[in-house]
């Protein structure tokens, strides 16, 4: 069972379910793909079995064997190419796509490899992890998210913690997901973000649910949205101050309090009987 | 020839205060006061348009550019294509050629990191 957390939003307590259902799941694989500020760490306090390097292909130029003829140049969709004099690259600006490469009619350009960020490996009792560092100064997480997802293991419940938004490294990140899970509070601000992200999930047919997080008794905008738009609320976690306390502690609310455990393993047999 | 960013196509047209998200670029012989004009190619691209503008003038032979700010990739371009970059003053097109011919405008060094919003 692949199950992806993404919300919209930020702030609305994707890392707290994510970590709180890799808990709940015993032996499981919790996946940190928010890249640009991965934070799941804090809670699992993994030791680190391994580091892996991520890097992006890209082109260098055989000076001798270039005759300017920017056929590479107006390739590249992304403008990381240009010929004054000579030839030049700007790193940051491409996308490894490797097209300039194959049209290049003298075969001068070649592949390099450039670092742009690593994946942490680590266990936390019975969680694996997996944690995605984009580099700083990088622009594009979604080559350190596609490798965090390459040889996700069949026998374990994978919870993969999305970065907040609806754009590219979230599309990225529930590519393999079997079911989406839509964390959202019980805001305008929050309803708006969650309505992107069902627009998402809803494009890449994903199943899909919804938890309700610091939620308020009499307050109903999140739960209304969801029955206009036909979408299952998995939970609603009522707001509980302890559980900004555990964030600050960096505690599994589950591993504090039981009763979250039991919550989120119900909201996994939910999710079980969905796919 | 000299290159101005603008909003329009001929030398009475106003320099526009953007270099890589300018409409057109005039195209100025200094020694005749010639002008075509040429479309930006920065103003669709979404990403690297300052590189795109800059490439575009490379290809045009352009030896000055005349520009009220500019982005740091389009320098580099710049600096590899032997194009030497002028700081302009509020006015227009034909006005900044004309003061680039009797030599009173300054070198462009405040050059910004770019306006880039990631991708």
């Amino acid at each position: 069972m692949r199950i992806a957390v993404l919300s919209g939003k930020g702030g609305t307590g994707k890392t707290f379910v994510s970590v709180d259902l890799a808990y709940a799941a015993g032996r499981s694989l919790y996946i940190d793909c928010d890249v640009e500020e991965p934070n799941g760490y804090l809670f699992l306090h993994p030791g680190q079995d391994r580091e892996e390097e991520v890097t992006i292909p890209v082109p260098a130029v055989d000076p001798a064997a270039c005759t300017g003829c920017k056929a590479c140049v107006s390739f590249c969709r992304y403008h990381a190419l240009a010929y004054g004099r000579s030839w030049m690259v700007f790193p940051e600006l491409c996308h490894g796509c490797g097209g300039c490469v194959r049209i290049c009619p003298r075969g001068a350009l070649r592949e390099t490899s450039r670092p742009v960020g690593r994946i942490a490996y680590g266990n936390a009792g019975q969680v694996r992890t997996r944690t995605g560092l984009l580099h700083i100064g990088e622009a594009a997480g979604t080559p350190i998210i596609k490798q965090l997802l390459r040889d996700i293991p069949q026998d374990a419940v994978t919870v993969i913690d999305c970065p907040p938004g609806s754009a590219c490294p979230v599309m990225e990140s529930i590519r393999e997901a079997g079911y989406c899970v839509l964390v959202a509070e019980p805001t305008r601000f929050g309803v708006h973000d969650l309505s992107m992200a069902v627009d998402l999930v809803r494009l890449f047919r994903k199943p899909h649910g919804v938890i309700i997080n610091k939620s308020m008794d009499g307050e109903t905008i999140v739960e209304d949205f969801c029955r206009e738009k036909g979408i299952p609320v998995l939970d609603r976690i009522p707001y509980d101050p302890r559980i900004e306390v555990w964030g600050r502690t960096g505690t599994v609310a589950g591993a504090s309090d039981t009763g979250y455990r039991e919550r989120f393993a119900r909201i996994l047999d939910v999710i079980g009987a969905a796919v | 020839m000299i290159a101005v960013p603008s909003g329009g196509q001929t030398p009475d047209s106003p320099a526009d205060v953007r270099f890589g998200r300018a409409m057109y670029f005039v195209l100025v012989d200094s020694d005749t006061m010639a002008y075509r004009s040429i479309e930006n190619p920065g103003v669709s691209a979404p990403g690297g348009a300052g590189i795109a503008a800059a490439q575009a003038l490379a290809d045009q032979h352009v030896d000055i550019v005349i520009a009220h700010q500019c982005g740091m990739n389009a320098v580099r371009v710049f600096q590899c294509a032997g194009i030497a970059l002028f700081q302009a003053e509020p006015g227009e097109v034909g006005e900044l050629v004309e003061k680039y011919k009797q030599g009173s405008l300054q070198p462009l060094t405040d050059i910004h990191d770019g306006y880039h919003s990631g991708r």
